[in-house]
């Protein structure tokens, strides 16, 4: 009886051959893994899975930007999927989008009509057929960005308010708001949608030389710092001709509901990036440098900044000298600017990239 | 009379009947699932997906201010040979050695007597095929327009016409 109950439960064992050779199985296993891929944003949604700091944290990768829109993917969670330095090949794969008990092999690629847009993932798919296969025509998002020219002359009405009578302020501040009420609203669909909590925020101000401080009040003072053109020496004082070259940014500083968001602002950390006149070196929060043409800061969600819907984060540039002998700004930008929706306004400075087709093929077998 | 110890065997006997009976039940559920029978319709299906894909990707639009999809643009203007362009590359690009999938679309709209009637929207140009025909459909918003270029079109309201895209390999 025993040996019966052992040998009647080897059975399945012997049947395992069969399910290895019928290939129609792996048609379904590459439909439900690409269904994943483009129909479902992963799991967790919120944190998203992107945003986890190791695999454990992830359930399942999906690309999705949202359950409401599929076929349409995000370029951040592409970005993540490709990363091979965090996901480990081929379990992580095969635990998180295969699925399943048996090992498949498997390669998923995703093109557009320039290429490939993330190197394929897998092995290479046999030549001689036998697996399974499916195409999926998606939708990718970009990345969407603020451009603020400083030169332009809506800047006065819309992007920023320049203070052109001030003569007697030694910092000026400028401040970038988000509006999470009206960026995450939910009549806009998901795929149009701007999210900063998994989104970048990337700000780029250019053209600063128009914003600086060139009346007589300014040009007739003494300083102590040489951030004029013509002056060679400290302590020593000048009338000047000329107009000051550059502007000094000490600080850049986030405000959520108007209360500072303690983080370490003179580090500098992966999770953000400024750069300052096309400089590749980040600085930090704190960097006391001199502004010639440009500020560019990206802000990366994997800062976790304390952000949900319902919060304003405000992000604040001061413009003052590192010493504060000098009792005038040298820029004269100032006011505040909100990144919101274009509205069809052609002093819009939110860029939202069009969404564009690719395709997604996943070979299992 | 049965006694005390042909009792227990009939005890153990029973038991391991029962044991033999559950066991065999488990085995013939989870082996009958091992033989998933292979059939067409795994292609049909990949055809289908593929085609609604494609249909759902042009009726999305770039982004959030533009006023119509590719796929409204194109009944719009009854511009056939810009669909046909238009789908054809979201098919059959990046698809080297595989045969093309080859469609034609039909319209169908509502006439003001609440008939339906059917436009060839895009004829086919061969009906030449050896895969079974797959339909793909979409429901197609189209705002008023005037003039009127196509007879599915409606120069006093917004209304909307079925897509019906047939799909089939050479």
């Amino acid at each position: 009886m025993l040996g019966l109950i052992m040998v009647a439960g080897m059975v399945p064992g012997l049947l395992i051959g069969l399910q290895r050779t019928t290939a129609i199985d792996y048609d379904a296993v590459a439909y439900r893994t690409a269904a994943i891929l483009t129909e479902d944003p992963g799991w967790p949604v919120y944190p998203a899975w992107e945003l986890s700091d190791n695999t454990g944290g992830v359930d399942r990768i999906g690309l999705a930007v949202a359950k409401e829109s599929p076929n349409v993917l995000s370029m951040a969670k592409i970005e993540k999927f490709n990363d091979s330095s965090f996901f480990s090949y081929p379990e992580d794969y095969r635990k998180k989008i295969i699925f399943g008990d048996y090992p498949y092999r498997f390669n998923i690629s995703l093109k557009d009509e320039n290429g490939a847009i993330i190197p394929p993932i897998g092995d290479q798919i046999p030549d001689l057929g036998g697996y399974g296969y499916i195409k999926r025509v998606v939708k990718i998002k970009g990345e969407s960005y603020d451009i603020l020219n400083l030169n332009s002359t809506s800047c006065n009405n819309t992007y920023c308010t320049r203070f052109f009578n001030e003569t007697n302020t030694s910092s000026q501040m400028f401040n970038i708001t988000l509006n999470l009420t009206s960026l995450l609203d939910k009549s806009i669909n998901p795929a149009y949608q701007y999210d900063p909590r998994v989104e970048p925020i990337n700000i780029t101000m250019y053209n600063f030389n128009t914003t600086l401080n060139c009346n007589d009040t300014f040009r007739t003072r003494t300083y102590d710092f040489p951030y004029v053109a013509n002056a060679t020496t400290w302590n020593d004082t000048y009338n000047l001709t000329s107009c000051p070259v550059s502007a000094n940014l000490s600080t850049v500083r986030f405000y959520r509901n108007d209360v500072q968001i303690p983080i370490d602002y003179y580090t500098t950390a992966a999770d953000y990036r400024l750069s300052i006149d096309g400089n590749p070196n980040s600085y930090n929060l704190s960097p006391h440098s001199e502004v010639r043409d440009n500020i560019s800061l990206i802000i990366y969600p994997s800062s976790h900044l304390p952000l949900d819907e319902g919060t304003k984060l405000d992000i604040r540039f001061t413009f003052q000298d590192a010493y504060n002998g000098t009792p005038i700004a040298r820029t004269l930008i100032g006011g505040s600017h909100e990144i919101a929706y274009r509205t069809g306004n052609p002093n819009d400075t939110f860029i939202q990239q069009n969404l564009s087709d690719a395709w997604l093929e996943v070979a299992v077998w | 009379m049965v006694d005390r110890i042909e009792g227990q065997f009939y005890t153990m006997e029973g038991i391991a009947a029962a044991v033999l009976m559950v066991l065999t039940a488990y085995l013939v559920m989870s082996t009958t699932s091992v033989y998933t029978p292979g059939d067409t319709h795994i292609i049909d299906m990949q055809l289908e997906q593929v085609g609604n894909d494609a249909l759902k990707i042009m009726d999305t639009k770039y982004n959030v201010s533009a006023n119509l999809t590719d796929l409204e643009q194109y009944l719009w203007d009854n511009n056939s040979s810009g669909f046909s362009t238009t789908f054809n590359s979201l098919l059959n690009s990046n698809n080297p050695g595989i045969n093309p999938v080859k469609f034609k679309a039909d319209i169908y709209y509502v006439t003001g007597t609440d008939n339906v009637s059917k436009y060839e929207f895009l004829p086919a140009t061969s009906y030449i095929g050896d895969v079974n025909g797959v339909s793909v459909s979409r429901w197609v918003y189209l705002p008023r327009r005037s003039p009127v270029l196509a007879p599915y079109q409606n120069a006093t309201g917004n209304h909307t016409v079925l897509l019906e895209v047939l799909l089939w390999r050479d």
